[in-house]
């Protein structure tokens, strides 16, 4: 598809359609990413990815709330040794045929650093959690701090050839000026946006937040139009390509964002109203739409950019 | 809206070792059909629960403490508040005429409520339970009113000794195997039930944490146990890690412990599977 030559000349990846899995959804396991790559994902996402097993927060760990989710799951995860051993059993019986990115969290550069040379081997790129809004010392801790996140990104750069996405939090004051910064790093794209909030749900009976976190990050269909003007002003603000990220659950919100100014997008909390099947079905819109109005993915994307 | 929804505790009781039967109020409008789970919320953490009777007004669970979690639920007062979301997740297939049901420890309280809904819809199943122990036995009464009840218990202490397994009839003369229990246990029956040519449906326990298929911690083989199943056929299940190993809160592997019984040696595992 002509549309992802520019992802692919920047990042060198070939990518089958423009609808990624987003992180945090499903990917802890090979078993799980494989079943993503056969519902129709154009590229995977893992889970994000720490230097050590993380058991997470105590349930619960998500909470549905007017259009959208609250979820706190505390970056629970394997650790990248037993992440990385569970990837080598099943890549040697069956490569994935699709882009793997791993997301990797760490409080320091060389909490990144160690993921990222750890998983090299057997990833086709990293997108750096810079951006989770309910962990105490990962994720926005660190990506709210535009010198510290291009000393990662460039931490990140340092240690591999293969592309680097800085994925950032809408909570912040000015998105594209940390956007800037990953790009002043190294960074080959930008994904924008993680969770909104944190938020908050009660049970009025209890009289207690229902997250065990007591607050969460805000995903779902609520939280598209932060990540529309997200992806706008970063668009207008550095020149590597954007992944598009919050609140698609269908073709257009997806058209939407690329006109803001995304090259792909990803999928998160949709699949909990559509399924799996989602990656197949935005994808096939995307592409119907696109032929329907005789034009090219490159032709929309920032479309919505125009002289005023 | 998926949120926990207020529940008044309306008595816990032990009715065998270490094994509470807690009964609510109900507060769902849609009542859970056998194999489904609901999400329980005691203020301090969520888990996944299985059902052992329904009704409009009440939600019966069978506790099995095993964690500060299952301590607290069995340790529930009349009109303490619980949390409750569901129910969730793929139920038993319930379209065959001649069932033989198999409950394994606390995999009889799911079991139990199967039972009663294959005898509502004038089906009698054959119900084969096996603990280890006498004192661990639960439900046998309720059991032996909706159908030809046997009880196995590792040490004799009732009914026959050993595996449940072990002491199965030729499945033959039936049309579908419906277990739970120990792992081990299921996975023997799976092998048992392909070899006589029989279909098989087992309920499946993994780290269930949003309940909902998208946080991915009850991940086995390419499912997500709390979307696609609990309820599997074997045959989706055999060339899987199922009966091998599980994951662990964080997504670590954790071996399975091997059955002891002569059946599950007899039996015979595809030798591909992961």
């Amino acid at each position: 598809m002509e549309f992802l030559t520019r992802w692919e000349s920047v990042a060198g990846m070939k990518i089958r359609n423009p609808v990624m899995l987003a992180a945090g959804i499903l990917g802890e396991t090979y078993g799980s990413l494989k079943r993503v790559e056969r519902e129709g994902a154009g590229a995977l996402v893992t889970k994000s990815i720490g230097p050590k097993p993380n058991p997470g927060y105590r349930g619960p760990i998500l909470v549905e709330v007017e259009s959208g989710f609250l979820n706190a799951v505390g970056l629970a995860n394997p650790g990248v040794q037993a992440f990385l051993e569970d990837l080598k059993e099943g890549i040697s019986k069956e490569p994935f045929q699709i882009p793997l990115i791993a997301s990797i969290y760490g409080a320091s550069c060389r909490e990144f650093r160690t993921s990222l040379r750890a998983l090299e081997p057997v990833v086709d790129g990293f997108e750096l959690n810079l951006s989770c809004p309910h962990s105490k010392r990962y994720g926005l801790a660190v990506g709210s701090d535009p010198g510290l996140v291009k000393q990662i990104v460039q931490e990140c750069r340092e240690n591999t050839e293969k592309p680097v996405i800085a994925k950032l939090s809408p909570n912040v004051p000015r998105i594209e000026e940390i956007a800037e910064h990953a790009e002043a790093g190294g960074a080959d794209a930008i994904c924008a946006i993680n969770s909104v909030g944190p938020g908050m749900a009660i049970e009025i009976e209890r009289r207690r937040p229902i997250l065990s976190n007591l607050r969460g990050g805000l995903t779902g269909p609520c939280i598209k139009p932060i990540a529309v003007r997200c992806v706008y002003d970063i668009y207008e603000s550095v020149d590597i390509p954007i992944i598009g990220v919050g609140g698609i659950a269908r073709a257009e919100d997806a058209i939407e964002l690329m006109e803001a100014g995304a090259t792909l997008v990803q999928i998160g909390t949709a699949v909990y109203h559509r399924g799996l099947q989602a990656f197949r079905e935005i994808s096939a819109g995307i592409e119907r739409f696109l032929e329907d109005r005789g034009v090219s993915h490159k032709d929309i994307i920032g479309a919505a950019h125009g002289g005023t | 809206m998926e949120r926990p929804k207020p529940a008044r505790v309306m008595e816990a009781k032990e009715i065998a070792r270490n094994i509470a039967c807690v009964r609510i109020e109900n507060p769902l409008e849609k009542l859970p059909r056998p194999g489904q789970f609901i999400m329980v919320w005691n203020g301090a953490d969520e888990k996944p629960m299985a059902v052992t009777r329904i009704s409009r007004k009440e939600l019966l669970m069978t506790v099995k403490q095993v964690g500060p979690f299952t301590r607290a639920l069995a340790r529930c007062k009349p009109g303490d508040l619980l949390g409750i979301r569901g129910p969730y997740g793929r139920a038993f297939d319930l379209a065959y005429e001649r069932p033989i049901l198999v409950g394994g420890g606390i995999g009889a309280s799911p079991i139990l409520h199967l039972a009663s809904e294959l005898a509502h819809r004038k089906t009698s199943p054959t119900i084969f339970l096996g603990f280890n122990s006498a004192v661990d036995a639960i439900y046998a009464q309720e059991f032996g009113r909706l159908g030809k009840t046997q009880i196995c218990t590792v040490d004799g202490s009732l009914g026959m000794a050993g595996n449940v397994t072990d002491h199965l009839p030729p499945l033959s003369a039936f049309d579908c195997i419906f277990a739970c229990g120990p792992e081990a246990m299921m996975a023997t029956a799976g092998m048992m039930a392909e070899t006589a040519g029989v279909e098989c449906q087992l309920l499946v326990e993994r780290y269930f944490k949003c309940g909902i298929g998208l946080c991915g911690s009850c991940a086995l083989g390419c499912f997500t146990v709390c979307r696609d199943g609990p309820v599997f056929f074997w045959k989706e299940l055999k060339e899987t890690e199922f009966g091998l190993f599980k994951r662990d809160a964080c997504g670590r592997r954790e071996p399975i412990p091997r059955s002891t019984s002569p059946a599950s040696a007899r039996a015979v595992r595809p030798a591909s599977h992961r």
